[in-house]
């Protein structure tokens, strides 16, 4: 596996940059405390709106906070964020999908109109109808997310296991007698798991995104936060003021791009088809 | 036979999970901890028992939650979706008012983002592992992953602010009034009007917008064409045309395409679907009066007629592309029929 | 493929050439003189029976008139469609001749039958604006052309509530034939609001023309006008509240008068020859509120951590995130209404050593942590949660840790405001009928001050000067007695006055008359074009 990975590494540079993005962004939420010049919620009336110089690398907000600081340290709220929507939204929309799959029949049919209802639901407004319910909180928002999310992750795990399920060594294990929970257990599951992680390291990007995306709706911790989406609505007002807005957004851009190449690159490795040359 | 009671229970499938949207719409609205009354109220009337009363009978919220319910589906079924909390009008006529406005937008960012995603796709397919497809796959990943209000802004500061070439939020210019509502759609309104400056200027309007929003289709829209092809060329059917000695391009367009093609379809469709649910943002910041804004406001004020009628809309949108999509594939595919 | 682009590119350019050909006969507007103005939306009616926010006063100052009114910024209000009025001695009864000459659009006599309808209307709707009614008692018409208004009791700010958009004058006629009533049960049987959504029966200078919401509202001149009018035939109002295009729109010509502009896009203004601005100070006034409850408010309930915490704001950040033109008064009354108490020196305001010993005193020597509960509304433009920000940094100069709570004015957050459930908040207020008697609602046991847990137990001196503030009519007596009720609740006040926010308004020079007005916020029938 290491090794494959390596391979990818040498043979597919985007694969690469995008490890090498999410590792920097990683070590900088790790890191914040060293590396941000400045505290993220320091005011400083007197520096407002001041452009990018060398003691403010990314220059200051409406409160003479140093954007650069805040950016750094907005990448712990972004990455928990994502890390544990994607984990939750993968395991419960997996477990959904395989159970529905594996049973098929009505039972499968009830459980996946459930999960298109809430798909074909603007998840936008969705989210904000949940974050309106629960109040807006980091927590709460995460929770939005999952709830969100997880729907597709069923939809791509019953797929899978559909056709996991036909398998030989499925037949043969159920020939032998084992019960139908264990062979969903021990031979599908297993099985079917490496497609939903390709999903996820994609997906990550995705949550980020959308994470920021309530955020900058004002749906997310309470000010003075740094969360990234935040941080580019305070610049909605200067937007004359590119750096407000522009630092921020760049920081969420690179991340999505970061766990998208990793995403793709995971997908070319994982799809036989795709290795054949034309 | 067979394929009419296929679509006729996928109808019927429609009906019930449209049923059940607007159940867990009206469930959420009533899971907030506040009320719509306190949304459209001004503070000082907020203390008169008797304003906070009248407001609650005149839009019933004086009933127990489950007769509201009943009253609400019944209503839905009516075809009669209530009157906007927000602003006193026909929930059917708002939606008639916005919804125009954000069909316009997506039609031509749907357009954009097809023209643009299957041009990208098959290049990058062709030129499979050069520099130009790793471009072609950075591009497509990057319209993914841009946040769309991000990416709204900057387009702002750079095309309407720094360089000044395109209008800014809006669809239309200060010094247009808007055409006689016709169609809706201000590109054809205005020319009935027969105003071609007008036409040109609410063309202008479209650009940003629908290039923020044509971003992310464009992305899926790169990656299914390429892939799909990539598939498709792996066939041994194609493999024969190769043999027989057709040029690549000329296997490409005649043979490879129109078999890619079909995947992609269900993108675009599906595309489509989703943009109308991703408008509340571009919309909001575009200062476009269209679905996404109106859902948006709808939600900040607690209006749960309009939540419930936009919701709907958008859901009965997505499930109507999904059916159509579906009954399509089985005229397309004979092995989807089957199943 | 290529095929289709073709074909698309055909369609395209027929419609080009259809459109080229038919667009020459197009050139309306061009005789006419029109001014465009942009402002923001976030309203939801032009029915003044309806109407309580502050962008559409504009549209009702241009329609409909009322029987006082506000001129050149005056807080006095002068005669408008009333010709002279006298009080009955014990001040219970208003008896108002009305102008003779005075029509409406439609040609219609303006009555007292249409006064009586119109105020009956807006308090029977039992909406946002009905409680300006709230001391009419009845009102009767011995003439057509005099009303007298019967009180519940004393009111001195009668004649500046008689100003309020929502008591404009409608034409009864027109509107009762499009579903309006003034009966006891306006608030489910009137349906007129659909009507006066769409047109006005008014008696204005001005006709609406057509109103689409979030986008824009279209007046042209009222043929009828029975007064002297200004020659702007026509007003385009675009409903586009964003400072940045209004400031674009503003330089390039397009927009004529820019009503939310902010400190920042005004720089961008700057040096620019056809475009003026204004920088003023806007009676909604944002402030921090602590309940007196100490289940509720905690340590805030303290009245001296309250006076501490006013001695630790720093009100010169407050202002310089307000915007230039923000001011802090001194007290509940704003500057600019008589009675105030001024403007606060913001130099000689802060003084944190004085606010640690008063924490000393109260024994919180060591600081505490408290919720700051927000919501997400802004005040003329500026996020309240700015202002919670500021707050936050100045208060960790004392120990005091604020620990910002966000709630949307939906979802709990209202409720808890209104039933006076919140510990510690910051908020606005913004006036509705032009009279400091507004400003009373922050004293103890008024609507307000009832928010903050502040009851009249205890004061009921202040309740005493409170009812004779509402029965003096003399203003200069009236202006010394509210100066002396701000006295009293000095030192016992929860309520810190932060700032009053500014309003930045830029318009094209080639306008006179352009003034930002509290009521109106300009005052459309004052503009000409030079």
């Amino acid at each position: 596996m290491i090794r494959s990975i390596i391979k990818l590494m040498k043979s597919n540079y985007l694969f690469t940059l995008g490890c090498f993005i999410c590792l920097c962004w990683i070590l900088a939420a790790i890191f914040a405390d060293f590396i941000a010049p400045y505290g993220p919620i320091t005011q400083d009336l007197s520096i407002r709106l001041n452009s990018p110089s060398l003691e403010h690398l990314f220059g200051t907000d409406n409160f003479g906070r140093d954007i650069f600081s805040r950016v750094i340290y907005g990448g712990r709220y972004s990455l928990l964020a994502g890390c544990v929507t994607v984990l939750l939204a993968g395991t419960i929309g997996s477990i959904y999908g395989a159970i529905a799959g594996y049973l098929g029949g009505v039972v499968d049919d009830i459980m996946m109109r459930l999960s298109e209802m809430i798909l074909s639901f603007p998840s936008l407004i969705l989210a904000m109808c949940i974050n309106a319910a629960l109040g807006s909180s980091l927590f709460n928002t995460m929770f939005a997310l999952v709830i969100v999310a997880w729907p597709t992750y069923a939809r791509l795990m019953r797929s899978v296991v559909l056709t996991v399920k036909e398998n030989e060594y499925v037949e043969a294990a159920r020939a032998l007698g084992a019960s139908k929970w264990r062979v969903l257990i021990t031979e599908i599951i297993p099985n079917s798991v490496g497609s939903v992680l390709i999903m996820a390291t994609t997906d990550l990007g995705n949550q980020i995104l959308m994470f920021s995306t309530l955020s900058f709706l004002g749906l997310g911790s309470a000010p003075p936060t740094p969360e990234w989406g935040m941080m580019v609505s305070d610049g909605v007002n200067y937007f004359n003021k590119f750096w407000v807005a522009g630092f921020p957004g760049l920081a969420i851009l690179t991340m999505a791009v970061g766990s998208n190449f990793i995403g793709d690159g995971l997908r070319d490795l994982m799809d036989p088809k795709l290795r054949k040359e034309f | 036979m067979e394929r009419l009671r296929f679509i006729i229970k996928r109808f019927a499938l429609l009906i019930v999970m449209l049923f059940g949207v607007a159940t867990i719409v009206f469930v959420l609205t009533k899971l907030v901890p506040g009320d719509s009354a306190v949304a459209n109220l001004s503070q000082r009337s907020l203390s008169d028992p008797k304003i906070v009363e009248a407001y609650k009978v005149k839009h019933g919220l004086d009933q127990p939650v489950i007769i509201q319910y009943f009253i609400h589906i019944k209503n839905v079924f009516k075809l009669d979706l209530g009157t906007s909390m927000r602003t006193n009008q026909s929930i059917l006529y708002e939606l008639k008012r916005c919804f125009p406005a954000t069909i316009e937008l997506a039609t031509l960012a749907i357009l954009l983002s097809t023209i643009f995603g299957i041009f990208f796709g098959i290049i990058s397919a062709m030129k499979r592992n050069s520099i130009v497809d790793q471009i072609v796959r950075a591009i497509s990943v990057l319209g993914v992953s841009i946040p769309s209000f991000w990416f709204a802004l900057i387009m702002l500061y750079v095309f309407y602010y720094k360089l000044q070439i395109l209008p800014g939020p809006g669809r239309l210019s200060a010094s247009f009034s808007a055409p006689v509502a016709v169609t809706g759609f201000y590109m054809i309104d205005s020319l009935i009007e027969g105003d071609f400056l007008k036409f040109i200027d609410a063309l202008k309007h479209l650009i940003l917008p629908a290039s923020v929003l044509a971003a992310f289709t464009m992305g899926l829209i790169t990656r299914t064409t390429r892939s799909n092809l990539l598939d498709v060329m792996s066939t041994d059917y194609i493999r024969t045309a190769k043999a027989k000695g057709l040029s690549k391009v000329s296997v490409i367009v005649s043979h490879a395409l129109g078999n890619a093609l079909i995947p992609v379809l269900t993108v675009i469709g599906l595309g489509f679907g989703n943009l109308l649910g991703g408008m509340v943002l571009v919309e909001t910041i575009f200062n476009w009066p269209g679905l996404g804004q109106f859902a948006y406001n709808s939600v900040k004020s607690l209006d749960y007629p309009g939540i419930i009628g936009v919701s709907l809309l958008i859901a009965l949108n997505y499930m109507l592309i999904n059916t159509v999509i579906d009954i399509l594939y089985g005229t397309i595919d004979p092995r989807v029929r089957c199943k | 493929m290529k095929k289709k682009v073709i074909v698309l590119l055909l369609t395209f350019a027929m419609v080009f050439i259809v459109a080229g050909c038919s667009s020459k006969d197009n050139n309306e507007g061009a005789s006419e003189s029109v001014v465009v103005i942009a402002m923001g939306s976030g309203f939801s009616t032009l029915d003044p029976g309806f109407m309580y926010e502050q962008n559409p006063t504009l549209v009702a100052n241009a329609c409909y008139e009322t029987l006082f009114k506000f001129i050149d910024g005056s807080d006095e209000p002068q005669t408008s469609l009333a010709e002279s009025y006298t009080f009955s001695d014990d001040g219970l009864a208003l008896t108002i001749v009305l102008k003779e000459e005075a029509t409406f659009a439609s040609g219609n006599p303006v009555t007292s039958e249409d006064v009586k309808f119109s105020l009956n209307r807006t308090k029977n709707l039992k909406g946002n604006p009905s409680f300006i009614a709230d001391t009419i008692k009845s009102i009767e018409c011995p003439d057509e052309s005099t009303v007298v208004i019967n009180l519940t009791g004393q009111d001195s700010a009668i004649l500046s509530k008689l100003g309020y958009a929502s008591c404009s004058i409608l034409d009864s006629k027109v509107v009762k034939e499009n579903g309006g009533t003034d009966a006891e049960d306006a608030n489910t049987t009137d349906t007129a609001q659909v009507y006066l959504d769409a047109t006005s029966a008014g008696s204005g200078m001005y006709v609406l023309k057509s109103y689409t919401p979030d986008e824009e509202i279209i007046l042209e001149k009222n043929e009828n006008y029975w007064g002297t009018t200004t020659n702007v035939d026509k007003y385009i109002i675009k409903l586009q509240g964003d400072a940045n295009t209004q400031m674009m729109g503003l330089s390039s010509g397009d927009i004529d008068i820019a009503l939310n502009l902010t400190d920042d896009t005004i720089i961008e203004l700057e040096g620019k020859e056809n475009v003026k601005v204004q920088n003023e100070s806007t009676k909604t006034v944002g402030f921090l509120m602590m309940n007196e409850d100490e289940k509720i408010g905690g340590p805030v309930a303290n009245n001296k951590v309250q006076k501490a915490i006013s001695y630790a704001i720093d009100y010169k950040g407050i202002q310089t995130i307000c915007g230039t033109g923000s001011i802090t008064p001194e007290s509940i009354i704003q500057v600019g209404f008589m009675g105030s108490k001024g403007e606060k020196d913001v130099s000689t305001a802060t003084d944190l050593v004085k606010a640690k010993e008063l924490l000393k005193e109260a024994g919180y020597e060591d600081g505490f942590d408290i919720d700051l509960e927000m919501s997400e509304l802004d005040m003329e433009g500026v996020p309240l949660l700015d202002l919670a920000q500021i707050v936050k940094e100045d208060l960790s100069e004392i120990n005091i840790n604020v620990n910002i709570v966000q709630r949307d004015w939906v979802a709990g957050y209202g409720d808890d405001y209104r039933d006076g459930k919140m510990g510690m908040t910051i908020i606005y207020w913004g006036i509705d009928y032009n009279d400091p008697n507004v400003q009373l609602v922050f004293l103890p046991g008024q609507q307000v001050g009832l928010r903050a847990n502040w009851k009249e137990k205890g004061y009921e001196d202040i309740t005493k000067k409170y009812n004779d503030i509402l029965a003096e009519t003399d203003s200069s007596k009236r202006s010394q007695l509210l100066v002396e009720v701000q006295d009293m609740i000095e030192e016992d006040s929860p309520f810190v006055m932060l700032a009053q926010a500014s309003c930045h308004i830029g318009y094209n020079s080639k306008l006179t008359g352009v003034n930002f007005s509290d009521t109106y916020r300009v005052d459309v029938t004052e503009i000409n074009i030079q």
